[in-house]
């Protein structure tokens, strides 16, 4: 299995796309291409199976490395190991869907679909990236078409919202770029080489000066505390399939980057910031569930939560155990999935209802049932009802975390609970108040999802039944990957 | 041996010091592009002072070729300077640096 | 006589210069047909500039030259055909078409002179013949009271950094009495005349390349001058300046590492910070480009002061980069001047709807500025970063790292103006002639390719790493 695809087929697309004569055939070919990756991530998944079955046990399969700048020794190295082949399925699902549900994008359509697949192309290489020079380059690759797809399509303050995450995000990505200088110069390696960085130990000064630089730059992808405001502002003036792409992907960039390249390399300095990480983790997951009970706009509303879910990923990763971490990815995979289909949703019901305001909508489950139907889903997702996968996720975080007795941890670990308390209550408050009572005006007939909408739904919540109902493929996938994380936290931190 | 010789050269050094920062403030203080440039002529030749000290020092010709090569310059950069100047003041009407504000500072 | 293949560059240059004299006192020829031969002598030039490059000494080591010199110059010589196909619009409407050229290949040839000399007497007379037809130059629209203005202000300040640059060089001069760099390197002792003359030389050295606090120049010239010539300034003038820096200051001073590193430290800083926040608040477009050239430049000296084969390796390829992503913005921004005749940031409101493929440009060109990948200013600012960060002051890595975002600020203010504001009376649709199409996708596939593929970092590294092996200091 050559992971290059993953890089070829998108950047093709991308280009091809360029080429289309009309919107129709932009379409086909995007779709296509989205398959295409979908399949391929599939056909991944089974034969990493397969070679973990035949008991080939190294941390990362299908490994291949080329010297790209041999005077400054960067390297171009891919490879994946259960962490990343799931936040790939994760992508693809989430490209796919995002094609589909922007299906009827007429205004610039080209351009609109040469950037997501731009987006998806920074995304797929950064999740089989092994090198930190190429994980940088295609973190920062993706942060320019989130940019112009807000600023272009999007709705309401959209250029101050685009403004704002771009801004952020490259801020982020500035920590990220000095901490990952210093690692090259001061870990003695002189390397950007993943593998290489996890095998010598870098001195504790060294982890303690640049840990929370990379934990800082990646965590302001994912939303850590005092860096989330990008997260409401953005998701809510993009349009539907970039607030998918943000959300499904993008943040989760960030804690993929915190635990693979932060948490892995410098563990010593990640038991000593352990605390502080479980403080802001915990802060913003109790700040984005009650922030999320004054929003009255839908998207403000998946985006708050947003943030409070992205806090358990932070928060499994703060625990340091392996089951804490296994929940983290799972979270991860799980709020991609759960809410790029709330986002979708949202974005049919604003195109029939021309509103994301609550008060102004009712009744809309007598109008439109299978939007409707959806929509619970992901609500009950989202509040973490069995079945779904957030409610594994977050039982399993919440499971690591509690093993942690220290009772800071156990104080987190409570008012992380309880927060799903808050959760219910505001996912069931806006459900009741969309779906049920009297249908409300509206300027044209609301008609039911169509056939593309229908089919970006249903990939979705595959995903998410089939995590909730059968989480162990996804357990055993992620076990391994958390392991060795594991092993280098215990073996090195005394 | 010559008169000049006698002299040592930290004065000399002092001199061509003390024309060279007369000339840098007049750059930066006059506002008559004229003088400006009768400025830069000043600080260049307390350069040029300088090199001829020093080569007489060092007993190396390099330093007084130097010298030629600064005068033939510095008239080079003036005739330019000059020319622009004539263009300006009958754009302007005005040779005052100060009044010369369409672009600022 | 077979010496005389070390002077090629140089010689080809005169020759072009001589050509153009006689092509001017000859026959009238039209504008266009001037051009079309100027830029294809300019092509010849390019291109046999790659073809027998040696390394050896001239004119008793007052000359010398090797591979490295010689990309350089190509790299110079290729700019210059950049800006003469990109501003051909603006050429042929000017009634002084060969004096341009004249005066634009005297200052090519001046640069070529400064990038080659060992020798300070060289060294001085190639840096006046690459500055004072720049004056005549900047004055080039001959009928705006600006240009007139430029041109002035240039050659004040030129003149004025060019007598600190000789009070450095004389007293250089007198504490080790020769001109010469290869001697001179052995002689020089870090005592306090020769960190004063070291001051007053890079205070020389800072007023060419704009760098804070000798930059008050740069923004009213760039803004007064034809683009053609701004982005000449910008680009070609800036890199000579950046290569003579990296292999004379580099070798000459080495026993002074530190306090040219504690210079070059503060350089860095004050032109980055200065050069982006007054960047922040400009409204046209070249005043614009000028100071973000100026915070371009501290980026260049956080690489330089890593003091190694990587810093000066990274320097040079972020030139290259430099000139592919300033002249495309150069060229959208000069196309844009001469045919519609408006140059404010605000006017570019509403560009993509009339002119999509020059918003691309100027998009992708802007990004490459910032530092954004996949195009090459991002592997030209990480390398260079990566050079600064070796000498381990993170400080000013992390000074370099904010600025970068402050950057990006300013080069999104462009991006959003041209697609997302909406504009009544938007920039009309300008039709490109065949020259202008071939310098901006040129420059396009500069930007895209020379960073992703590892070809031209690998010939520049190797080419310093030899340069810095043969010559003798």
């Amino acid at each position: 299995m050559n992971l290059t695809l993953l890089l070829i087929i998108p950047l093709l697309t991308a280009v091809g796309v360029l080429f289309c004569r009309n919107a129709q055939q932009v379409r086909w070919l995007s779709l296509a291409g989205a398959a295409v990756q979908f399949i391929l991530v599939m056909a991944l998944l089974f034969a990493f199976y397969a070679a973990r079955s035949n008991g080939n046990t190294d941390a990362f399969l299908f490994s291949e490395r080329c010297m790209w700048f041999a005077p400054l020794n960067i390297q171009f190295i891919t490879g994946a190991d259960g962490i990343s082949v799931s936040m790939l399925l994760l992508t693809a699902a989430v490209v796919l869907a995002g094609v589909l549900v922007s299906w009827k994008e007429e205004t610039m359509a080209k351009e609109f679909f040469f950037l997501l697949h731009l987006l998806a192309f920074g995304a797929y290489g950064f999740f089989i990236s092994l090198d930190v020079f190429t994980l940088f380059f295609f973190l920062e690759i993706a942060v320019i078409p989130k940019y112009l797809l807000i600023g272009i399509w999007g709705s309401g303050r959209k250029e101050y919202s685009a403004n704002k995450l771009a801004l952020m995000l490259m801020g982020g990505s500035a920590l990220v770029l000095i901490g990952m200088l210093g690692m090259y110069y001061q870990s003695g390696a002189n390397t950007f080489d993943l593998i290489r960085l996890s095998e010598v130990h870098i001195p504790y000064a060294t982890q303690l000066q640049f840990f929370p630089l990379l934990f800082l730059g990646f965590g302001v992808f994912t939303a850590i505390f005092p860096f989330h405001t990008w997260v409401p502002d953005g998701h809510s003036a993009a349009p539907t399939a970039g607030s998918m792409f943000l959300a499904g992907i993008s943040m989760k960039l960030g804690g993929y980057g915190c635990l693979r390249v932060a948490t892995y390399l410098m563990p010593d300095a990640a038991a000593y910031y352990a605390p502080y990480i479980i403080g802001l983790a915990t802060i913003a997951i109790i700040y984005g569930a009650f922030a999320t009970l004054m929003q009255t706009d839908l998207k403000y509303i998946n985006a708050y939560s947003s943030v409070s879910h992205c806090g358990f990923v932070l928060l499994g990763i703060g625990m340091l155990n392996q089951t804490a971490i296994t929940g983290a990815v799972m979270q991860m995979v799980s709020h991609g999935l759960m809410t790029a289909l709330f986002f979708a949703v949202i974005g049919m019901i604003y195109q029939r209802t021309h509103t994301r305001m609550v008060r102004q909508m009712g009744g809309l489950l007598k109008a439109m049932p299978f939007i409707m139907t959806v929509f619970f889903i992901a609500g009950l997702t989202s509040l973490g009802l069995p079945g779904f996968s957030g409610f594994v996720a977050e039982m399993t975080v919440l499971m690591g975390a509690w093993q942690n007795p220290k009772t800071m941890y156990r104080i987190a670990t409570i008012l992380a609970c309880a927060s799903i308390v808050v959760t219910a209550v505001y996912i069931l408050r806006a459900t009741g108040q969309v779906a049920m009572g009297p249908l409300k005006q509206h300027d044209e007939p609301l008609n039911d999802a169509r056939w593309y909408e229908k089919l970006a739904a249903f990939i979705l919540i595959a995903g998410i039944v089939a995590i909730g109902v059968a989480p162990f493929w996804l357990n055993d996938l992620i076990t391994p990957g958390a392991k060795i994380i594991m092993q280098k936290i215990v073996s090195l931190s005394r | 041996m010559n008169i000049l010789q006698t002299i040592p050269l930290n004065h000399y050094i002092m001199l061509s010091a003390l024309l060279f920062s007369i000339g840098a403030m007049g750059v930066l203080l006059r506002r008559n592009a004229i003088i400006l440039l009768m400025c830069v002529e000043l600080m260049l030749n307390a350069v040029n002072l300088l090199f001829a000290a020093f080569s007489v020092h060092h007993a190396d010709g390099g330093g007084q070729v130097m010298v030629i090569f600064i005068m033939t310059v510095a008239a080079a950069e003036v005739a330019v300077g000059l020319a622009i100047i004539v263009m300006m003041f009958r754009k302007a009407g005005t040779t005052d640096i100060n009044l010369f504000d369409t672009l600022k500072w | 006589m077979t010496d005389l293949i070390l002077l090629k560059h140089e010689l080809l240059l005169t020759a072009l210069l001589l050509i153009f004299i006689l092509m001017k006192l000859g026959k009238d020829i039209s504008n266009s047909s001037f051009l079309k031969m100027s830029n294809a002598l300019l092509l010849i030039n390019f291109i046999i500039g790659f073809f027998g490059n040696q390394h050896g000494q001239m004119f008793a080591s007052m000359f010398q030259t090797n591979e490295l010199m010689a990309l350089q110059k190509n790299m110079l010589n290729g700019g210059l055909l950049l800006i003469s196909l990109s501003s051909s619009r603006w050429l042929n409407n000017h009634i002084h078409l060969p004096e341009f050229f004249m005066l634009i290949v005297a200052t090519l040839l001046g640069m070529f002179f400064m990038i080659s000399s060992n020798n300070l007497l060289v060294f001085y007379l190639a840096l006046e013949l690459a500055t004072i037809p720049l004056a005549a130059l900047c004055s080039f629209d001959l009928d705006k009271r600006q240009s007139s203005e430029a041109g002035m202000k240039m050659i004040m300040s030129s003149a004025f950094a060019s007598g600190i640059l000789l009070m450095g060089i004389s007293l250089v001069y007198g504490v080790t009495g020769t001109l010469a760099f290869t001697e001179m390197s052995s002689l020089i002792a870090s005592d306090h005349l020769t960190v004063f003359a070291l001051i007053l030389l890079f205070a020389g050295f800072a007023f060419k390349l704009s760098v804070v606090p000798f930059h008050l120049w740069t923004a009213d010239v760039y803004e007064g001058s034809p683009v053609a010539v701004t982005s000449y300034l910008s680009v070609i003038s800036k890199g000579a300046m950046v290569f003579v820096f990296t292999s004379v200051l580099y070798q000459v001073f080495k026993p002074m590492q530190e306090v040219m590193y504690q210079l070059i430290y503060i350089g860095a800083v004050l032109s980055m910070t200065i050069g982006n926040l007054f960047a922040m608040r400009q409204q046209n477009i070249k005043r614009f480009l000028a100071f973000s050239s100026i915070a371009q430049v501290g980026f260049i000296l956080t690489g330089i002061s890593g003091f190694s084969h990587t810093g000066a390796a990274s320097a040079t390829f972020f030139i290259l980069v430099y000139v592919f992503s300033n002249m495309a913005a150069f060229a959208v921004a000069g196309i844009v001047s001469s045919a519609i005749g408006r140059e404010t940031i605000d006017d570019y409101k509403g560009f993509y709807r009339t002119n999509p493929f020059l918003s691309w440009v100027l998009a992708i060109a802007l990004f490459s500025l910032a530092g954004i990948p996949p195009t090459a200013g991002f592997f030209g600012k990480f390398f260079l970063l990566s050079a600064g960060a070796a000498k381990g002051n993170y400080v000013l890595i992390t000074i370099a790292a904010l600025n970068m975002i402050i950057s990006l600020y300013y080069y999104l203010r462009i991006v959003r103006a041209m697609f997302m504001d909406k504009n009544e009376t938007p920039i009309g649709s300008v039709n490109l002639s065949f020259n202008e199409r071939a310098a901006i996708i040129i420059c396009i596939a500069g930007i895209l390719i020379s960073g992703i593929w590892n070809g031209p970092f690998h010939t520049i590294h190797h080419s310093v790493t030899e340069a810095f092996s043969i010559t003798p200091f």
